[in-house]
């Protein structure tokens, strides 16, 4: 990541890896279950370098599920919810009702990490976020999620982290975008954040 | 108030699940207003809401303090309000999006506010598109259906021109089978005498009896396996005949199967032989080609009628006694597999070229052509094969047809 001097970048680092580790916090109380997170990774991506990007991080070439789900207020940007094409289905338990939709399922699961994580992200740079609906997208592959022409954008600050629930065959990476000008409201907060110590 | 005026139903919950807040429209559709529901539990006013369901959502909004949603795709609805079509109906009741909005206070969120959004004019326009993507599909189903029928009518009606050449192919072996029967029934006669007349013979005449029955034996010992030998091969060509109808007759069903191209050319050569034989010589030169996925009963009517193109046009530019040729290959690179028929016939003039794949373009007399041949050819290699159908053609020296078949 280069996005300016190392101080800056440390700080960004921690408060993203603070706002996951109260995330994971708040998810395993919501599942009464222990959840893994992996130590999240930051990267800043260039449009024609996204697709790589993402399959590297999530270092698959098979088929994959995926939800989106966007987020705004002074920054804006979207999250991608990735699983492997079991999707959700384990966790069918997990979740209080019966009767519940593979495709009902995959939303509620995104979008409680969506809000989780990047709710508790915003939350550590002050920031109040408000949400879309989460939508799925059409199953494919990593490189074929993103339709890099199409992309309204030139460089994105990406994070990324990857949930476990111990004891069941479920893994998702979330990926969150904050491209072009929410980089510049994300780092202000984080100068603000650094001014204050 | 303002709330009061949206177009969408919102209320509030607070962490007990009394309601808080109950807007206008939610008075309005639920029957229900503010005054009778406000303070009170939501499952105690409406004991019909799907409790799990929704205690989840809620819960999950109170511990994360982020949103939650619902969308009339997965749950029609939350609430069972009326619809906003009196007149035009449609529909059995509103369709809903939820929302689930945490309301935070000093310590943490300490009420629900839900958002209900009237989706119906979303979903009866999803409806619609969907209905509409189902036609489409019968359609194309149906007009699948049509176009397979077709091209089996083709089949069915090239090979009933063939079948009087086929005939004749199969009479001709069968006439001279049966006559080696025939010889060998009578050659049987003949031996069976020979051995009565050793049996009877007496002592002092069995000098002469041997020598002549010598020289018929003789006769016989080279005669008979020879006639063996024709029936044999005039039942083996039989049965090449036979075999030969029955795999090209095969119908085309399911999706593909690796099939051998091979065989699959040398099968049509010995169904259309009847076309080819009395005016054109075969060059055969298969490589070694690889099975490929494909639906070969549909290629067989591909080859059958290139061969039988080339065949008419190498007997328009050699008229008998003359002969022509008709070089028929097969090879593959490393992405496809090729089959090539090429003719020293007429060649196909400059100015009906760019129409030989025309379907009704045909060139042939009334009754010998009905312009769907190429047609159907090329339809079976772009659109079922995903391959391609070419040709290269000069006046007065022939053509070659160029079928590429991906592997």
């Amino acid at each position: 990541m280069r996005i300016g001097e190392p101080e800056r970048c440390d700080a960004l680092a921690e408060l993203v890896n603070i706002g996951m580790g109260q995330a994971g916090d708040a998810l395993a109380r919501l599942f009464d279950t222990f959840i893994h997170l992996s130590i999240p990774r930051l990267e800043l991506v260039e449009r024609a370098q996204v697709s790589a990007a993402i399959a590297a991080l999530v270092d698959t070439t098979g088929p994959v599920v995926a939800v989106r789900q966007a987020f705004s207020s002074r920054i804006r940007g979207e999250a991608l919810a990735i699983y492997s094409t079991a999707g959700c289905d384990t966790l069918a338990d997990l979740v209080g009702y019966p009767d519940v939709s593979s495709d009902e399922l995959l939303l509620e699961i995104s979008n409680i990490l969506v809000g989780a994580c990047v709710g508790a992200l915003a939350s550590q740079f002050s920031l109040e976020l408000s949400f879309s609906p989460p939508s799925i997208m059409a199953d494919t592959t990593v490189v074929g999620l993103l339709d890099t022409p199409q992309l309204p954008w030139d460089r994105a600050l990406l994070a990324e982290v990857n949930f476990r629930i111990v004891g069941r065959a479920f893994s998702c990476h979330l990926l969150t975008f904050w491209p072009d000008e929410s980089i510049g409201v994300l780092l202000h907060a984080v100068d603000t954040f650094l001014a204050q110590l | 108030m303002t709330l009061d005026r949206l177009n969408a139903g919102v209320f509030s919950v607070d962490r007990q699940l009394k309601i808080v807040h109950w807007n206008l429209f939610m008075a309005t559709n639920s029957g229900r207003p503010a005054d009778q529901v406000l303070g009170r539990e939501l499952f105690a006013c409406f004991p019909e809401l799907p409790e799990p369901w929704l205690r989840w959502k809620l819960r999950s909004v109170f511990l994360l303090g982020t949103f939650a949603f619902s969308s009339w795709k997965q749950r029609p609805y939350l609430f069972k309000f009326p619809h906003n079509r009196p007149l035009t109906g449609g529909i059995d009741f509103m369709h809903q999006d939820i929302a689930f909005l945490p309301v935070t206070a000093e310590d943490g969120v300490d009420s629900v506010c839900v958002l209900v959004t009237d989706a119906t004019d979303a979903a009866l326009s999803q409806r619609a598109l969907h209905d509409a993507h189902r036609r489409l599909e019968r359609e194309m189903a149906e007009r699948q259906r049509v176009e397979d029928e077709l091209r089996l009518a083709h089949k069915l009606e090239a090979v009933g021109q063939l079948a009087a050449g086929i005939a004749h192919e199969i009479n001709t072996p069968i006439q001279y089978v049966a006559d080696s029967v025939s010889f060998l029934g009578e050659a049987f006669d003949d031996m069976r005498a020979i051995i009565e007349r050793h049996r009877e013979a007496p002592v002092n005449g069995a000098q002469r009896t041997a020598a002549a029955d010598s020289a018929e034996l003789s006769y016989l010992e080279h005669n008979v396996p020879a006639a063996v030998d024709r029936a044999l091969k005039g039942l083996e060509r039989v049965a090449t005949l036979v075999r030969a109808m029955k795999e090209f007759g095969q119908p085309s069903v399911g999706g593909k199967s690796f099939a051998d191209l091979n065989r699959a050319v040398t099968t049509t050569l010995t169904i259309a032989s009847s076309a080819y034989k009395d005016v054109a010589d075969i060059e055969l030169e298969l490589g070694d080609v690889l099975e490929v996925p494909c639906h070969v009963a549909e290629l067989n009517q591909v080859f059958l009628q290139l061969i039988v193109n080339a065949a008419d046009a190498v007997a328009e530019a050699h008229p008998a006694p003359a002969r022509g040729t008709i070089r028929i290959r097969t090879w593959c690179n490393a992405e496809a597999v090729f089959v090539s028929v090429a003719d020293n016939g007429t060649g196909i003039p400059e100015d009906i070229r760019s129409r030989v794949f025309d379907p009704f373009f045909t060139t042939k007399p009334v009754g010998r052509g009905t312009g769907q041949g190429l047609s159907i050819a090329r339809s079976i290699v772009v659109d079922r094969h995903a391959g391609t159908l070419s040709f290269d053609t000069t006046v007065g020296h022939g053509s070659t047809f160029l079928v590429r078949l991906p592997r």
